[in-house]
């Protein structure tokens, strides 16, 4: 009795997996076979979203599809962290690239330098260009020609629990002194003063440009030439620096820097992170009084930095136009609705389009968006450099953070990996 | 006599025996043997994934040398197997010994709990350790607390990151290093064991005489595949720290891992793969040689 019972037990177990498993594979099969009769072309499209964004792009994508007879769209979800690292390079080696991706600051440059992204001039109108935001569209734009559509712009702030703040007799820094200050206060045995990325990613040098920035530093000047050793770049590291030399920020840290569970759960008293916690902060941890300020400036010169993704189409895809008639049609045509909703209700974030923020005023005044919106202005987008000038930067900023290596031997190194791949 | 001949029989069974290994050989070919044929193929290329392979010849293997980045991080791959494979196995035959003088009940439940770790993805391995290595709030810190410590950085620490991951791989890997040591070890016949206390051995005695020596086999598979691992180790350390803080933890694999995928540079990424291959090939063989010589000196 004990075998077969045993025995029985192996094959429910075996059977519900595949059952789970043949579920999506004959939905997936019978999406398809509706798609492939009669010529129509299929538009494959891979996002990452979850949650109210991932909502969001099935009702579009539905939408469309039933508008359009000759289109379909196939929307796929892969997981985030596969999708900036190996899984678009790979799809491209196996010619199986989406034909609709999103970029990013630390994808985009690398992707159009080598020609995986198709040249989407041709369809923005003279209105369109006028109504993206300047700098947005700088950002999606190598030589003249432009390989993006911009769809959101996402800046970062200073969070902070109010209450915790409110005890410690500190008023939200503004300078640099005050942030140091106050982070020096507020660092218990239990709690850190304020939370910084720790990895060598993408992420933390998008945390770190507008320290960069503010203190007067920038890794190219105007001629091109590199001036990653400047004195002020030497500022910004020994501020940058100090706040995980002296404790006062972690070294390791569980959940991500962006989370703001950091302060949420009270682990944190501060906390550099962007529009896209203002939902979680309100949802998550409502009992949890959270504000926001700009980032605190050295010189009464607080900037930011604005990231986001951007809708690219795929170089080699042999529907470029149909492609681009989908993005468009959502983020880039007449009618807001759509790009509305995608910054305001599916997540929040700036639109890359002045209509979109006149036309929505009640929603970027509320909350924590009004704080947003009120140093939105100060926002430079994020700079997309070539992959090795940011390997350079991100072992940089580590060497200060935790490599015990001074600033002036930090930069140094620095400029020499640059201009050295820059010479190639 | 009839030579050369072999019977009907002889042939089925060669036949049936070859039919069933097939399938294995074959995944064995397709995932394992072609791959790394092709590893070799493109480490004489440039390729970027996206625009035709250019070939460069020994280019990627010229750069290699001179690549100091590549060397640091060997250097601390050689550090992460000096430091983990004499732990593992002392460890493993430590608790193996112990655990075979435990009788029934006990030791099926002590083997189980070993073996937990081991069931458990490395994913899931590596939050969870995230979570007792965490300095102000977690497990670990609050014990040395207690017992007056000051809070340790662990993971944070650029001195202590690499024996924090070391840490988990022992976690992980024990139980079934020491599952091994245990079978082997409960093929020795009792009789031996009796033999020798009568003529006044101790427990030191037993194990350095009999015990260690019947159980080389299972000791040099160990030794060599616990080697190969410690070359491969990868997903804790993306989990954990990503190489960090400052390269501390910036093993061989997860270099190679950079250049390929973040740098966008197979072809050098393959060239390092090669590298890496060979010089385990040099070091398993040179282990297996070093391990069978002594056996003849007996």
């Amino acid at each position: 009795m004990k075998k077969i019972t045993a025995l029985l037990m192996v094959l429910v177990l075996v059977f519900s997996f595949s059952a789970c498993g043949n579920k999506t594979a004959q939905e997936d099969a019978s999406e398809k076979t509706e798609k492939n009769d009669n010529d129509t072309k299929v538009i494959k499209f891979w996002s990452f979203h979850a949650g109210g964004e991932a909502e969001f792009l099935e009702n579009v994508v539905k939408e469309y599809n039933a508008s359009h007879e000759d289109v379909q769209i196939e929307h796929t979800v892969v997981n985030q962290s596969d999708y900036t690292t190996t899984l678009i390079p790979t799809a491209y080696a196996n010619g199986e690239a989406p034909d609709i991706l999103y970029v990013e600051p630390a994808t985009f440059t690398k992707y159009a330098e080598k020609g995986m992204l198709a040249d989407l001039s041709s369809y923005y109108t003279e209105e369109l260009k006028a109504d993206i935001l300047p700098s947005a569209l700088d950002a999606a734009a190598i030589e003249g020609k432009i390989y993006a559509l911009p769809i959101e712009m996402e800046t970062l702030g200073l969070f902070y629990n109010i209450d915790m703040l409110k005890e410690a007799g500190i008023n939200p820094p503004s300078t640099w002194d005050e942030l140091y200050e106050a982070a020096k206060k507020l660092t218990t045995d239990d709690v850190y003063g304020l939370v910084l990325p720790v990895e060598e990613t993408a992420y933390t040098l998008f945390n770190w440009w507008p320290f960069m920035w503010m203190a007067g530093a920038d890794v190219f000047a105007e001629d091109g030439s590199c001036m990653v050793d400047s004195k002020e770049m030497i500022t910004a590291l020994d501020y940058w620096g100090k706040f995980y030399q002296e404790g006062l920020s972690p070294s390791s840290l569980q959940i991500g820097p962006w989370d703001i569970g950091n302060v949420g759960t009270g682990t944190a008293a501060m906390q550099v992170s962007g529009t896209y916690v203002i939902n979680a902060a309100e949802n998550d941890y409502p009992d949890v009084n959270i504000g926001v300020v700009p980032l605190p400036s050295p010189n009464n010169n607080s900037m930011t930095v604005a990231g986001g993704q951007k809708l690219a189409i795929n170089a080699e895809s042999e529907y470029k136009d149909e492609a681009a008639d989908f993005i468009f049609s959502l983020y880039g045509s007449d009618d807001i609705t759509k790009a509305s909703e995608w910054t305001t209700e599916a997540k929040f974030a700036y639109p890359a389009r002045q209509s979109v923020i006149d036309n929505n005023k009640d929603i970027f005044e509320s909350g924590l968006r009004a704080a947003f919106t009120d140093f939105y202005p100060t926002a430079i987008p994020e700079p997309s450099y070539p992959a090795e000038v940011t390997d350079a930067m991100g072992k940089m900023l580590q060497n200060v953070m935790f490599g015990g290596v001074s600033s002036e031997d930090a930069v140094k190194e620095a400029k020499q990996a640059i201009e050295s791949a820059m010479d190639k | 006599m009839k030579k050369g001949n072999i019977s009907k029989r002889k042939r089925r069974e060669y036949l049936v025996a070859y039919a069933f290994i097939l399938p294995d050989l074959i995944g064995l070919a397709v995932f394992v043997v072609i791959p790394i044929i092709y590893a070799f193929y493109i480490s004489f290329f440039e390729w970027d994934f996206i625009n035709e392979k250019v070939f460069v010849g020994a280019a990627n293997y010229i750069r290699m040398w001179k690549d100091a980045g590549w060397w640091n991080a060997m250097l601390r791959t050689l550090k992460l197997t000096a430091l983990y494979v004499p732990s593992l196995f002392c460890l493993s035959l430590f608790f193996a010994v112990l655990i075979s003088t435990v009788k029934s009940k006990m030791g099926s439940f002590i083997k189980t709990s070993f073996l937990m770790p081991f069931a458990i993805t490395s994913v899931i391995a590596s939050t969870l350790w995230m979570f007792l290595y965490n300095e102000k709030r977690g497990y670990l810190n609050a014990v040395l607390k207690s017992l007056g410590f000051a809070n340790q950085k662990f993971l944070g620490s650029n001195k202590q990151a690499l024996v924090c991951v070391i840490v988990v791989l022992l976690w992980i890997n024990l139980g079934y290093n020491m599952i091994l040591f245990l079978s082997a070890i409960k093929d020795i016949p009792e009789s031996y064991h009796e033999a020798a206390t009568i003529d006044g051995a101790n427990r030191w005695h037993i194990f350095r005489y009999i015990t260690f020596p019947l159980i080389r086999q299972t000791s040099i598979f160990i030794l060599v595949t616990t080697t190969i691992a410690s070359f491969q180790v990868l997903d804790l350390i993306m989990v954990m720290t990503k190489g960090g803080p400052a390269k501390a933890t910036e093993v061989g694999a997860l270099y190679i891992y950079d250049r390929s995928f973040n740098m966008m540079e197979m072809g050098y990424g393959s060239a390092l793969s090669v590298f890496l291959f060979l010089s385990l090939l040099v070091f398993s063989f040179v282990q297996m040689r070093a391990t069978s010589e002594k056996e003849e000196r007996i």
